[in-house]
């Protein structure tokens, strides 16, 4: 991927920064979309970035990174409203189809999604990964969550807490 | 096939918690289940810390079931969420009041007529909704029930402000009965930490009688006094009674045939009262006047046959009854009882029964506390219980256990 122009906001040309994977691929991304990272906004403020430098990420792989601007690229628009006050309902129920299908995703890449929303701080992706493991919650027994999110099959004590508190909430398994 | 990949468990830790806040409070089996999980999400979710939040992340408690009537001696519970009681329905106990983690029953010796009119009241009995722990209480001395009565219940635990009461902590039942040959209501509190009565303070009136609900503004109970256009407050702190006046319940001008009248908290926490003339709904609520007097405002009109043509409105409602800041209104019709909610205008058929003739909603959040030995459940239940929730067998262990 080239290098970006070190957009200085000049020209009303929106600028650009620079963002470098674990594995080396290098993202051109506009500086609002990486700044809903909180982690990255102060670099970006500080003009960091740009040029032929770019920020390097060492914990995010290029496949999670490309996932991550996705999303940080549908919202910066909003974002960038503090929070839409004036989007339409039109807008608003388009970003809710955005997040629905977003995190339709398989398993491993959500836990990639979840440690690099994080690590990079980013707050409206924190609370949509954060929701879909909510719903995947949802409805299930102690073991199917369990397993679903990939625990170990519970110790013999572990068990018998279990058991114990099932006495307590019986209704919750009716 | 290979086992889902498991998540970085630095990362699962933080993020659990964050998780476990978005599970929906009309959901509390789901969350009793995920506090099974492991030690890690049990301490989580039983935690105060968790149950502080999870309280002010969501904007108002839901309704997570209602009491329901259907003849004059039974009083039935209707979940609306995945909240379940701990125990079965209550035979002949009558429920009147919910609020706060419990529910104020009463039990009669007559089976003449439901909600404590001309009714001889054997005890009060509030039910823990949380525990399951049943107190039952002496009547109050000198009551006697020539007249119409209702009972309240509040937490009273010091400085609570509700979004959190302490499930054992102490609570306050609040007796009020309309005295019809004395012309007088009067008022006496049970604590559940002194276990007594308080003396009785009374308000005369020439006509009226106290109605069966109540709705807590701030910390003061307010009860519809009908046939007067009055409202009767009573302040759990100091004690006192006031009365306000009503918006006009009076369909005609000789007062004799009245609207339905029913008290609520509106959102922002003011006094509000919804009437029902049909087909129109009115709902009130009170500003602060210029000289510092409460005045009513009428903040809505809306009609029920102008709703979706789901509900069956062009019936006179049978009863109705509000829900306290969720801006939901019950009507029993012959059809069978709906909600409506104002907010969205959606119409929801609850029960095609059409027996039914009053109900109690159960608003309340739902959060486990931690393991405590529960004796209410057969060790039957337990085994099924095991079983339904583990696709493979005990482990010995946890057969030692039950056998």
């Amino acid at each position: 991927m080239a290098a970006p122009e070190s957009g200085d906001g000049n020209n009303g040309a929106a600028r650009m920064v620079t963002l470098i994977s674990s594995d080396n691929t290098r993202f051109e991304v506009e500086a609002a979309a990486a700044s809903l990272s909180q982690t990255l906004q102060l670099t970006i403020l500080d003009g960091g970035g740009g040029g032929g430098d770019g920020i390097p990420l060492p914990n995010v792989d290029s496949a999670t990174l490309s996932k991550v601007l996705e999303y940080c690229i549908k919202h910066a628009p909003a974002a960038a409203n503090g929070g839409a006050p004036n989007a339409t309902a039109v807008d608003r129920a388009e970003l809710e189809r955005f997040d629905n299908e977003f995190v339709n995703i398989d398993q491993s890449v959500l836990y990639s999604l979840i440690m690099a929303a994080h690590n990079l701080e980013i707050e409206g992706l924190q609370s949509l990964v954060a929701k879909k493991v909510a719903d995947m919650i949802k409805g299930k027994s102690p073991m199917e969550i369990r397993r679903t999110l990939g625990f170990p099959d519970p110790t013999p004590e572990e068990q018998a807490e279990m058991n114990a508190h099932m006495l307590e909430y019986g209704w919750a398994y009716e | 096939m290979s086992p889902p990949p498991r998540p970085p468990p630095a990362l699962l830790d933080e993020l659990v918690e964050e998780a476990l806040l978005r599970v929906p409070p009309d959901d509390p089996a789901s969350l009793v289940r995920a506090s099974l999980v492991c030690k890690l999400w049990h301490r989580i979710i039983s935690g105060r810390h968790f149950r502080r939040r999870y309280r002010e992340f969501h904007p108002s408690p839901p309704m997570l079931g209602f009491f329901y009537h259907k003849s004059p001696r039974a009083t039935r519970f209707m979940p609306t969420s995945t909240f379940r009681l701990p125990r079965g329905d209550r035979a002949n106990w009558h429920a009147m009041d919910a609020r706060h983690g419990r529910v104020v029953f009463h039990v009669p010796i007559s089976a003449s007529c439901f909600s404590g009119i001309f009714t001889d009241i054997r005890e009060l009995i509030v039910l823990n909704l949380t525990t399951g722990e049943e107190r039952r209480l002496p009547m109050p001395l000198g009551a006697h029930f020539s007249g119409t009565w209702n009972a309240a219940v509040v937490c009273a635990a010091d400085g609570c402000d509700h979004l959190d009461c302490p499930s054992g902590g102490p609570f306050t039942i609040v007796f009020v009965c309309t005295h019809v040959l004395e012309r007088l209501t009067s008022v006496c509190t049970f604590s559940s930490t002194t276990g007594s009565w308080s003396i009785a303070v009374s308000f005369e009136h020439p006509k009226g009688y106290v109605a069966h609900r109540s709705a807590l503004v701030g910390n003061t109970l307010y009860f519809i006094l009908r046939l007067c256009n009055q409202i009767l407050g009573y302040d759990l702190g100091s004690q006192e009674l006031s009365v306000i006046g009503s918006p006009s319940l009076s369909r005609t001008e000789t007062e004799t045939e009245e609207v339905w009248a029913d008290p609520f908290t509106t959102e922002d926490g003011r006094l509000g009262i919804a009437m029902f003339d049909a087909p129109k709904f009115h709902l009130w609520s009170t500003e602060t006047g210029l000289h510092g007097h409460a005045e009513w405002v009428q903040q809505r009109v809306f009609e029920l046959d102008k709703l979706p043509p789901d509900g069956p409105f062009g019936i006179t409602p049978l009863f109705c009854g509000t829900v306290d800041k969720n801006c939901v209104i019950f009507v029993g019709t012959r059809d069978g009882l709906f909600t409506v909610d104002l907010k969205s205008g959606r119409v929801r058929n609850l029960l095609e029964d059409h027996g039914i003739c009053d109900i109690v909603p159960y608003m309340s959040f739902s959060t486990p506390t931690s393991l405590q030995a529960n004796k209410l459940l057969m060790e039957d239940e337990v085994r099924r219980l095991i079983i339904s929730c583990y696709p493979r067998e005990p482990s010995c262990e946890s057969k030692e256990l039950w056998t």
